[in-house]
């Protein structure tokens, strides 16, 4: 053979080249995607169950939706009877992200996965989530102190109605009740003062009706809050976590 | 080999069946469980033949008449307010689905009448799309992605709008509006066009580069709800079926003097104007 050489070292480079991809990632699979259905709504259900079957969901559900979407807005049929005989509003953001309300980590999950990229929610609009991807059901409430005073202000009963309310309805759900001082005074008494006035505010809602179990009383990390100290006189109470209690 | 022509027959009879029988098995498994037979209208939901509206201009009075209409139509709806932007860009993209202007705008091939009531030529007009019976948008559409209901609503399907603005062009009423920022966006100061404490969750947001209009509400009638404009008017605008002679508005265009915008184009609008006269008509 003429120019072996070449040819065998090209030849070589060029097997090379090509298995590239394949020899990088040579054991590093991603991992297997994982939905999860940790959310409020579906913690709620006694049987947690979608408008079809897990599987049919799984492998029909791009289809279902483009079918839902003709059916109501094109033919204004907007009720879907599933092969059990229930009914349900289709409504992808109504119905579906009702209970899914953690897109992160329920629809990206496999999306992402599958470098796949619906443009459903250029519109519709998708539920609010916290850094961790959980569900973020009502904005969190700040109850404001005055200095060293761990006695609740009159506007507390209205500021914390809407979680209440929530936390009536779903008993299955968690709160999160961290209190914080400002950066004046002594570290000790402020670090006690913080925990009074988180006890001010658990004490509050269990007094509106909220179960002791429902309450997770959460240390802050720093106690000092950001911002200004008026700011920083605070209790703050958020549903923000998809656990249940 | 040669073939006779009733055995040629025979093979084009036989694999003819075949191939209509083997289509037939080929949809049958095609199809998975997702059978129109399983949709169906919500029970509450408001029909009619053809949905109109009656605006009666002796009904509004103030400058808040109009605008709480407008307002809970927008806000509803997440219609972006793009107020907060320059003037000249605001008039260019600006999004409504409901707006007033004055009489001769409103009603310009209407004969000019030096004498003509001040009152009314400086009167505010509600404007909103017409859901016209004869749609001139619904007929240059491309995509089919706006089309009349069955009951009389001029629809506007965004999955399927490209935004190639023909229907805009077609209008002869300007109740279409192009998106030319994203409506989720915000102005140079930062402030969003659609306030976050007012979205409305359980509606979408339309995105960039599709047009979009007056719905007539459908998904309120859906529930068996009046649009919102006509809830929150007091009566200023009536919403009913034009082809029930004992619907609301049926009556109060027999009762009262109305007229339409631009008739002579034959579109056939279905917003009725009682433009007044008061206790002297």
């Amino acid at each position: 053979m003429y120019d072996s050489g070449k040819i065998i070292a090209g030849l070589i480079v060029f097997v090379l080249l090509v298995t590239f991809p394949f020899i990088s990632n040579m054991g590093k699979a991603s991992a297997k995607p994982k939905p999860s259905i940790d959310t409020p709504v579906i913690n709620q259900m006694a049987v947690k169950k979608c408008v079809e079957s897990k599987e049919f969901m799984r492998a029909e559900h791009m289809q279902m939706l483009n079918n839902w979407r003709d059916s109501v807005v094109r033919n204004g049929d907007r009720i879907y009877v599933n092969t059990a005989g229930q009914s349900f509003n289709m409504s992808l953001q109504n119905t579906c992200m009702n209970c899914h309300s953690n897109k992160k980590k329920f629809c990206d999950e496999c999306h992402n996965y599958m470098a796949v990229t619906p443009y459903c929610w250029s519109c519709h609009i998708q539920p609010k989530e916290n850094a961790e991807g959980k569900t973020v059901l009502l904005a969190p409430a700040k109850i404001y102190f005055e200095v060293g005073r761990f006695d609740l202000p009159p506007d507390a009963s209205s500021l914390l109605k809407p979680i209440v309310d929530f936390l009536r309805a779903h008993s299955q759900t968690g709160v999160d009740v961290s209190g914080y001082v400002d950066k004046t005074g002594d570290p000790i008494k402020n670090a006690e003062l913080a925990k009074n006035r988180a006890k001010a505010v658990r004490d509050m809602l269990m007094a509106e009706g909220v179960s002791e179990a429902q309450i997770n009383m959460k240390k802050p990390e720093i106690l000092t809050g950001a911002g200004s100290d008026v700011e920083a006189r605070r209790v703050e109470v958020s549903i923000a976590s998809g656990k249940g209690v | 080999m040669s073939i006779n022509r009733r055995q040629f027959l025979k093979i084009v009879g036989v694999s003819t069946a075949a191939g209509i029988g083997g289509a037939a098995v080929f949809n049958g498994l095609r199809n998975s469980g997702l059978e129109a037979a399983q949709t169906s209208p919500d029970p509450r939901t408001l029909t009619a033949k053809r949905w109109g509206f009656v605006v009666d201009m002796d009904k509004l009075k103030s400058e808040e008449d109009y605008q709480k209409c407008i307002d809970a139509c927008h806000n509803i709806h997440n219609v972006p307010d793009l107020s907060s932007l320059p003037e000249e860009i605001r008039i260019r993209h600006e999004v409504k689905w409901i707006w007033t202007d004055n009489f001769e705008r409103t009603f310009p091939t209407a004969p000019e009448d030096e004498y003509q009531n001040v009152e009314l030529k400086e009167k505010r007009f509600f404007l909103f799309c017409n859901h016209c019976a004869q749609p001139a948008c619904v007929r240059v559409c491309p995509t089919k992605a706006t089309f009349k209901r069955k009951d009389g609503v001029v629809m506007q399907d965004m999955h399927r709008c490209i935004g190639c603005r023909f229907c805009m062009a077609a209008c002869p009423f300007g109740a279409r509006s192009f998106n030319w920022r994203d409506p989720r966006g915000k102005d140079g100061n930062g402030k969003p066009f659609i306030d976050p404490a007012k979205e409305n969750k359980e509606y979408p947001t339309r995105m960039i580069g599709v047009v979009e209009k007056c719905t007539a509400c459908t998904e309120r009638l859906a529930k068996g709800m009046q649009p919102a404009c006509a809830e929150v008017s007091n009566g200023a605008i009536v919403f009913g079926d034009l082809e029930d002679p004992n619907s609301e508005v049926r009556k109060i265009i027999a009762a009262k003097y109305t007229i339409r915008r631009k008739p002579e184009l034959g579109t056939q609008p279905s917003i009725y104007y009682v433009i007044g006269g008061g206790e002297h008509a």
